[in-house]
């Protein structure tokens, strides 16, 4: 959808504006700033987040003065990409390596937008075996193939 | 001392069975990931980074670089055979490449794409050999505003010229450089943007951040958008592959200038193997007397761009090894893996680890000719790979995402930094903004923040001093320049464009 101003690049803008203006912020506050031929911890920080909230003001006018198409924004894909990332990292020390790759494997399937219980099962125990095989026979990592650490 | 004594011992290192094994396998995976649309070179490092903190740094180095020249090579396959480019880098090559699939001659494509690519490369480690040395002999006497400078002009050039928007690349330079401060400041040993986290102390992880920037985010994009192609196996046998009398006639000037250019543009800041690509493809459309084949099937708009990008390859090592300047974010991983094995990048590093050196360099021609070997006769099977459909990839290498981050420090906090730089990148990608820059910025930002806060100590806070030694001034003065070309370049592009939709 073509749009009068470019609304993608005055978002990004504004946003990488809010950011850099919150890490000057922070680093101002908090941090040693200190002279030019002495510098302290907070002074490259603290111009970068101004470099950058400048850089997001410049693309916020641009956008302004542009035309602009409205970005696809995709939802569930991401959710089950992200969730099975996440559902390793809650997993894989309480419950070790099968449960973890098991689990994200079937979240991460669910993006395709259909359930095959029997397919996901398949591939997550080929994953499990394949991972076990590189990392910890291969390279020599210790993380147990089923543990219970609550 | 002697060409030949350091060339000895390079082999020597290359060809000791266990960097030997390493090689194959980088180049080995490098293939296969070229092939696969939807996984590119950077995510491919980044998922194998961790991999190699349980190697030898040769073997580390000897296998990441093998897999980014791998991908190159692999690259053209789903080019010419599906019109979707497996690497940036081949995107050119399904310019001429496709239509001569369609008109069956698939097979002599991927013949001259792979012997073009050889000889591209080959010409690039010339390049390389006789360059780095004598850079890094020079640059031991630079000091830290001349680093400054020249870090400077990489991240400037890198943010503006191949990416459409300059502010866009700017910012996101900036960003990394900012993400980089985060944990202890080396110098005055405060913790900064840590917020009590402990695990933050030593810094985001590399790792972490390109996993997430580049293959989570890939994925995102990719799953339900990448479809399995229609190949004809056939066009990939024995028979298939033999060219005719013309098109040898035809292919051997273009391999030349190709690599030429290449070597050129692959050791420059912010230009790389996709912008030595195009150029090549320019070029040879322009001096070529039948203009009008090209984009119907022109051996030489396939082989000048496949030669091109592989020469330039092997030169973006020339500015990553001899000054520790890495042009491009693939180098910034290269730098990352030796930094993270303790070696400090620099000039001293060609005196001070003539093995690592000497021996990556003869691994490049043992790499190449493996890949000569893989591609002629196996390429049937990389053509059975594009029909491997995304839905069974996907997860794997989510899996393989995870157990990498995990891997580095048994830690679930990194699979989490991994999430949310996996966030980021999708947000990144909605907003169309450049990825590469913000990696770049984040390996850089430690050095650069460390020579300018050195530079200013010497220079008593008087800015006069960087433009009172000829070198610095030199280097910000074409730092000034690339801004203004960058910036006038994309107002004459809007210009010309009515719809003002460009960039999108």
């Amino acid at each position: 959808m073509v749009t009068k101003r470019d609304y993608r690049d005055m978002t990004a803008g504004a946003l990488l504006l809010l950011l850099g203006l919150a890490a000057a912020w922070y680093a101002s506050e908090n941090y040693r700033i200190g002279t030019i031929t002495r510098m302290g911890a907070g002074l490259v920080p603290l111009s970068l987040g101004v470099m950058l909230a400048g850089l997001g003001l410049m693309l916020m006018i641009g956008g302004w003065f542009r035309k602009g198409i409205l970005p696809e924004v995709r939802v569930l894909t991401p959710i089950c990409v992200f969730g099975s990332i996440a559902v390793f990292g809650l997993m894989i020390q309480p419950f070790g390596l099968l449960p973890a790759v098991m689990a994200s494997t079937t979240v991460a399937s669910l993006a395709e937008k259909e359930f095959r219980p029997l397919r996901i099962l398949v591939s997550g125990l080929l994953l499990s075996a394949a991972a076990w095989g590189i990392f910890v026979f291969g390279i020599g990592l210790s993380i147990p193939l089923i543990t219970w650490k609550l | 001392m002697d060409i030949f004594a350091n060339l000895a011992l390079g082999l020597g290192t290359a060809l000791s069975p266990y960097n030997l094994l390493y090689c194959f396998l980088g180049v080995f995976l490098g293939t296969i990931i070229g092939v696969i649309p939807g996984i590119g070179v950077l995510a491919a490092i980044s998922m194998l980074f961790p991999i190699t903190f349980h190697l030898e740094p040769t073997a580390a180095l000897i296998m990441l670089a093998g897999i980014w020249y791998g991908t190159t090579y692999g690259g053209s396959t789903a080019s010419i055979l599906l019109n979707i480019p497996g690497s940036p880098s081949s995107a050119v090559t399904c310019l001429d490449g496709y239509p001569m699939a369609r008109q069956g001659r698939g097979g002599v494509a991927l013949l001259m794409t792979t012997l073009a690519s050889f000889g591209g490369a080959s010409i690039g480690i010339v390049v390389l050999t006789s360059f780095s040395p004598m850079i890094a002999k020079y640059a031991i006497y630079i000091s830290s505003a001349e680093y400054f400078a020249l870090m400077l002009l990489g991240l400037v050039a890198a943010a503006t010229i191949t990416n459409g928007s300059a502010v866009k690349g700017l910012a996101m330079v900036v960003l990394g450089l900012l993400l980089a401060t985060v944990g202890m400041d080396s110098q005055s040993g405060a913790q900064r943007f840590t917020f009590g986290n402990i695990e933050l102390m030593d810094g985001l992880s590399i790792v972490a951040l390109a996993m997430g920037l580049f293959g989570v985010a890939e994925i995102v994009t990719s799953v339900r958008r990448i479809h399995p192609g229609d190949v004809d196996p056939k066009s990939a046998t024995w028979a298939a592959m033999k060219p005719t009398r013309d098109d040898i006639r035809r292919s051997w000037v273009p391999l030349f200038r190709g690599a030429g250019i290449g070597s050129f543009f692959g050791a420059m800041p912010g230009t790389g193997p996709s912008l030595s690509a195009f150029m090549a493809y320019a070029v040879e459309h322009r001096v070529s007397r039948t203009p009008e084949r090209f984009g119907k099937g022109a051996i030489e708009g396939v082989v000048g761009p496949e030669s091109a990008n592989n020469a330039a390859d092997q030169t973006a090592f020339i500015p990553t090894l001899s000054l520790g300047i890495p042009g491009s974010p693939t180098m910034a991983l290269m730098l990352g893996a030796l930094m993270i094995h303790g070696i400090n990048p620099g000039p001293n590093l060609i005196s001070e680890q003539p093995g690592l050196f000497w021996g990556l360099v003869m691994s490049f021609w043992i790499g190449n000719l493996l890949l000569l070997i893989l591609n002629i006769p196996l390429i049937g099977l990389w053509v059975r790979l594009l029909m491997v459909p995304y839905r069974m990839m996907y997860p794997a290498i989510l899996m393989f995402i995870c157990i990498g981050a995990y891997s580095v420090r048994y830690s679930p906090f990194d699979v989490f930094t991994v999430l949310g730089f996996g966030m980021l990148g999708y947000a990144m990608r909605v907003f169309s903004l450049p990825p590469a820059p913000l990696l770049l910025g984040f390996v850089l930002g430690p050095l650069v923040e460390t020579h300018f806060r050195r530079a200013m100590i010497m220079a008593r806070g008087d800015a006069m001093y960087f433009l009172e030694r000829p070198f610095t001034a030199t280097v910000l003065a074409l730092t000034v320049a690339v801004v203004v070309w960058s910036v006038w370049a994309g107002l004459r592009r809007r210009a010309r464009d009515k719809s003002g939709l460009l960039d999108q």
